[in-house]
């Protein structure tokens, strides 16, 4: 260590000797007592102040920008590439493109939601019309005469830019008393809108997936292949971006401890046999495989989250005859109710002479029964066109990928079934869920999935052990138990970080220091 | 005082011994106010 420093760490200990053989016996003597500490604590501080100013110099100059330009050039591409595969996307109507599923759900939802998110959904489903080309007005909204009265006052102010307005909360207020099923009716009558406009929505996404296709002069093939390619660029690229990895220390995502040289050693050890394990620095090809090995095992853990929906969709599957006709027959089912409902609603709303209605409107026990049977068949629809697709689209060899697409294609069946699978989830961890499952889907380095019928009964695990087993590795099925998957992981995730971590010329040592520096300091 | 040539990991442990001594101080100030607050 530094002379000075030596030196100053010295006089703590001499500092200490004296403090402690000072007489503590009388007033007079502890006055002395305490002018020495304070004199003490004076100059300490001073040393301290300097030496956190050069840690603190030290800590800035050390951290790296968490982006690079080639990093954001590749998921600006990746984004355009998503909006066109999702253009193509043949298991979704342009019901799911718009993204109505979406919010309407969440309004059919409003018990569990709070008054701002549903009042913004119902902006959000404007806006997507909007963007499809149909521009909503109040004329739209005639499901029933409290409907209308709500939405006059939301489109008044929403012109002015503030859907969570007093006006707003109180007109809710007015109209709940008279009808509580209000929400319902907004639900509705978005719905009758779509189904009114379904051929115009339809041909405006036929429309924009050519154009999208003949600018970007690609197939749906290439764009699959374009989008893998990517994303690997990306995920390889982000793994080794010093800032982002020191990021993932200093936030606690990752701990620094758990790449100490002794700690991976012994991780290496429980994988490999000792003479790959001893020269594993130098050896790329099994500093590769290990990479490969962990996107296996992540890959079948994700599977096995959400075999569930393979499982709930085996059922349907199993009976798909009986879905042939369904979703026609239910959607013809509500145009008639719908039909009777508009009749309905002329007729309360009749006026006599001189343009004054005859009575008072008033919802009618027929009407209010009506509207609830529609309520009900429109969640029929929204199942029925879900097992439709199974009928449709799904066979014997589909993959197990085809069916989390599907079930991730249709968020009314995928949030459904997460529902009746994790029982008093709470909405923001049924979305925490479905991003989830987008994200192991758009994992470019899935393959079992990919290449597995969901029909088939094979031994997942087996097959990893087995394919390891071959490339040296010393595991067992056994180790692929969802009681020891994740403690295998782990290990490998800390292997794969300490080979990214020299990858992109940094030392563990130094992000020791940093994370070191910041509890120390508390930089926030 | 010039700590440009102390590595990092010195500098680290230099601190925190200064933060145990100056711990140490303000503990036996402590003492000290509780002493003169039991005597009044």
């Amino acid at each position: 260590m530094f002379d000075k420093t030596e030196e100053i760490l010295e006089k703590i200990v001499a500092s200490k000797e004296i403090l402690s053989t000072m007489p503590k016996n009388n007033p007079k003597n502890l006055e002395i007592f305490k002018d020495k500490l304070e004199e003490l604590e004076k100059e300490y501080k001073t040393y301290q102040d300097n030496v956190s100013k050069e840690l603190n110099k030290r800590y800035k100059n050390a951290i790296k920008k968490p982006e690079d330009k080639e990093i954001e050039n590749l998921k600006t591409r990746i984004r355009t590439i998503n909006y066109i595969s999702e253009l193509l996307n043949e298991e979704k109507t342009s019901y799911e493109k718009m993204g109505l599923d979406r919010s309407i759900f969440t309004i059919s939802r409003y018990y569990k939601e709070n008054f701002e998110s549903i009042n913004e959904q119902i902006q959000v489903c404007i806006d997507k019309f909007s963007k499809v080309g149909i521009a909503l007005s109040l004329e739209d909204f005639n499901y029933s005469i409290y409907v209308k009265d709500y939405m006059k006052t939301f489109f008044q102010e929403l012109e002015k830019g503030d859907i969570h307005s007093e006006k707003i909360k109180e007109k809710f207020e007015e109209i709940y008393w008279k009808c509580p099923e209000i929400m319902i009716h907004i639900e509705l009558n978005m719905r009758n809108i779509y189904f009114k406009n379904e051929s115009v929505i339809d041909k405006y996404f036929e429309k924009e997936k050519s154009e999208k296709l003949k600018k970007a002069n690609i197939t749906l093939k290439e764009i699959n292949k374009s989008y893998i390619d990517l994303k690997k660029q990306l995920m390889e690229k982000m793994a080794i971006q010093p800032g982002l990895i020191q990021e993932k220390f200093l936030s606690g995502e990752y701990n620094i401890h758990n790449l100490e040289s002794e700690k991976l050693k012994t991780d290496i050890a429980k994988i490999l046999p000792k003479d790959i394990a001893e020269n594993i620095e130098k050896n790329e090809e099994v500093k590769g495989n290990i990479i490969n090995f962990l996107n296996s095992l992540q890959e079948y853990q994700n599977y096995l989250k959400f075999k569930f929906i393979i499982d709930d969709i085996k059922q349907y599957y199993e009976h798909k005859e009986n879905y042939k006709k369904v979703y026609l027959e239910t959607k013809k089912e509500i145009e008639n109710l719908e039909k009777k409902l508009s009749k309905l609603n002329k007729k309360a709303n009749k006026k006599g002479l001189f343009g004054i209605r005859k009575v008072a409107y008033g919802q009618t026990q027929e009407v209010k029964d009506l509207i609830q049977t529609i309520k009900e068949k429109y969640k029929e629809l929204d199942m029925n066109k879900f097992y439709h697709k199974i009928y449709a689209d799904i066979h014997k060899d589909s993959t197990i990928y085809d069916i989390l697409n599907l079930a991730n294609s249709y968020y009314v069946y995928l949030t459904t079934c997460l529902i009746n699978h994790f029982k008093n989830i709470k909405p923001e961890e049924i979305n925490e869920k479905v991003n989830e499952l987008n994200e192991f889907l758009n994992n470019p380095y899935n393959a079992m999935i990919k290449h597995t019928s969901f029909m088939e009964e094979n031994d997942l695990a087996l097959i990893i052990a087995d394919k390891y087993k071959l490339l040296h590795f010393t595991i067992d099925k056994q180790d692929l138990d969802a009681k020891h998957l994740g403690a295998l992981i782990a290990k490998l995730e800390n292997i794969q970080m300490a080979i990214n971590i020299e990858k992109a010329n940094l030392r563990i040592e130094d992000i020791k220091e940093l994370c070191e520096i910041k509890k120390l300091l508390d930089i926030s | 005082m010039n700590l440009k040539d102390v590595k990092t990991g010195e500098l680290i442990e230099f601190y925190r011994k200064i933060d145990e001594f100056l711990k140490y101080i303000e503990k036996e100030k402590q003492g000290i106010e509780k002493a003169n607050s039991s005597n009044e």
